[in-house]
């Protein structure tokens, strides 16, 4: 077991998920040392589409896409209801989000305020409008296609960075459907390019997005994990390490002693 | 409707290196003294025969597109070596069963050739039974190289079928009626 102890890091964030490398990211923008570290591999972008067969045949199972490993990634349910997690996540720089479909729809106002407008959960202290500057910003990083054509969905002031995906064929004949039954059909946004933007590829229909897109078309939080590597590119503060292994110990009372790793 | 080596090379742009090459690498080395293996051209010609009675008979021009499907195939590392493992299995089964290799037999006897080694019913594993192995790196091999290739998706009514990059217009069409 190797062990590299980085010495004076600011900031140790633990998980190369979307949530850890976007806050990677920023954190190194503003001048931060900031290390990464995260349980699975970091995979090769070239090895998506050898993925992808994976993907379409029928001998491997959802975690074979992403070297799951069920030794490694055991895990146990308390209670009566499973759940499959190890289908629902990947372990690795990118984390869930290399097998994620990438819909990404804004919460409805009444989200924030359930108890008053619904009368079950609970009223959150901010609003809607609170986050309004924050969702268009997270659209932005991830990169959204998506029009405005939901009756339903919350006010935006600006449109979606990138025009939606036009309808497709059984959209068609599903929208024939609704307008008979008289239910409102809409897009959805979605993290997916439908045109090139930002040295990524737009999308070009492999049909495989969950659980991989060879393209990289579609948003992972590799993008922002290169991203913050790149900030650090110059062998000066900031620095990042997306990592192998991780072990965080806790201390007592719960906090976060320190953060081992080890490379797989 | 017309195969062609465009195809073939579309479907193995979308499938490039085998996703079961580690395990048919291990599948292969487990056996300690390897028995003579089929040339490729022979592996080809075997390929070419199972295909025709695979493939619906509305599908014309397997025989290129089998042939340079293969061809790249038999060349990616580890996948190569446990297709070639497997159709030499193959072939043994022919030889024994029907007195002749698989490229010689009719294609009724290259249908009963393949129900008899078990490779209807079994379910594709790349380093199991000869039937498993026999429908991983034979039936469904060809089946994938049809589906996701363009004509093999428009036969039957999918544009763009999946691990195809058929382009985002593709989905906007409907069949062709
Ligand atoms: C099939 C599927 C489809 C989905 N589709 C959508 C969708 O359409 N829209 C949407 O909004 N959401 C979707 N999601 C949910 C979304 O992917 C997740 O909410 C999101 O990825 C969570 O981000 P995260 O950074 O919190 O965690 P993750 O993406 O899960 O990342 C966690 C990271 O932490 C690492 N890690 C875990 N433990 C340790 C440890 N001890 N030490 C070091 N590292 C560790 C893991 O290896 C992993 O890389 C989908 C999820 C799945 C499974
Ligand atoms: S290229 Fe487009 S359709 Fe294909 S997997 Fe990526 S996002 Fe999905």
């Amino acid at each position: 077991m190797t062990r590299k102890p980085v010495t004076g890091a600011d900031v140790c964030v633990v998980g190369a998920g979307p949530a850890g490398t976007i806050v990677a990211d920023r954190l190194a923008a503003s001048g931060h040392e900031v290390v990464v570290l995260d349980a699975g591999p970091r995979f090769d972008p070239d090895d998506r589409i050898r993925r992808q067969e994976r993907s379409i045949r029928p001998s491997f199972s959802r975690p074979d896409v992403w070297d799951g490993d069920a030794e490694r990634d055991a895990y146990t349910s308390s209670g009566e209801k499973g759940y499959p997690l190890n289908h629902a996540r990947v372990k690795g720089v990118g984390g869930s989000t290399l097998h994620w479909q990438g819909m990404v729809m804004r919460l409805h106002e009444d989200d924030f305020n359930s108890r008053s407008a619904r009368g079950v959960g609970v009223d959150w202290p901010i609003d809607y409008a609170d986050l309004r500057p924050q969702y268009a910003e997270a659209e932005r990083e991830l990169g959204v296609s998506g029009a405005s054509d939901n009756p339903f969905a919350p006010p935006r002031e600006e449109p979606h960075p990138m025009a939606a995906f036009p309808p497709s064929y059984s959209d068609s004949l599903f929208a024939d459907a609704c307008e008979e039954l008289e239910i409102a059909m809409h897009s959805v946004p979605n993290a997916r390019n439908s045109e090139s933007r930002n040295g990524r590829s737009a999308c070009v229909g492999y049909g495989t997005c969950q659980p991989v897109c060879p393209s990289g078309a579609k948003y992972d939080a590799t993008v922002h994990a290169e991203a913050a590597e790149r900030r650090g590119g110059d062998g000066h503060r900031p620095r990042t390490r997306p990592a192998a292994r991780t072990r965080p110990r806790i201390g007592r009372g719960g906090r976060l002693r320190d953060a081992g790793w080890r490379d797989s | 409707m017309e195969l062609t080596r465009r195809d073939a090379t579309i479907a193995l742009a979308a499938l490039s290196s085998g996703g079961a090459a580690a395990v048919g690498l291990r599948a292969v080395r487990e056996r300690d003294d390897p028995p003579d293996r089929l040339d490729d051209d022979a592996v080809v010609s075997a390929m070419i025969a199972l295909a025709e009675v695979l493939y619906p008979s509305a599908v014309s021009g397997v025989e290129p597109f089998v042939e340079t499907f293969v061809t790249d195939r038999l060349e990616r590392e580890g996948h190569g070596e446990a297709l070639r493992a497997t159709v030499t299995d193959l072939n043994e089964l022919a030889v024994a069963w029907h007195d002749a290799a698989i490229d010689e037999l009719s294609p009724a006897a290259r249908e009963e050739l393949l129900r008899e080694a078990g490779a209807d019913v079994a379910d594709e594993v790349p380093d199991g039974t000869t039937a498993e192995r026999v429908r991983y790196f034979v039936v469904n091999e060809l089946l994938m190289a049809l589906y996701t290739s363009p004509t093999g998706g428009e036969l039957v009514g999918i544009e763009n079928p999946q691990g195809h990059p058929g382009g985002t217009d593709t989905y906007q069409r409907g069949p062709p009626s």
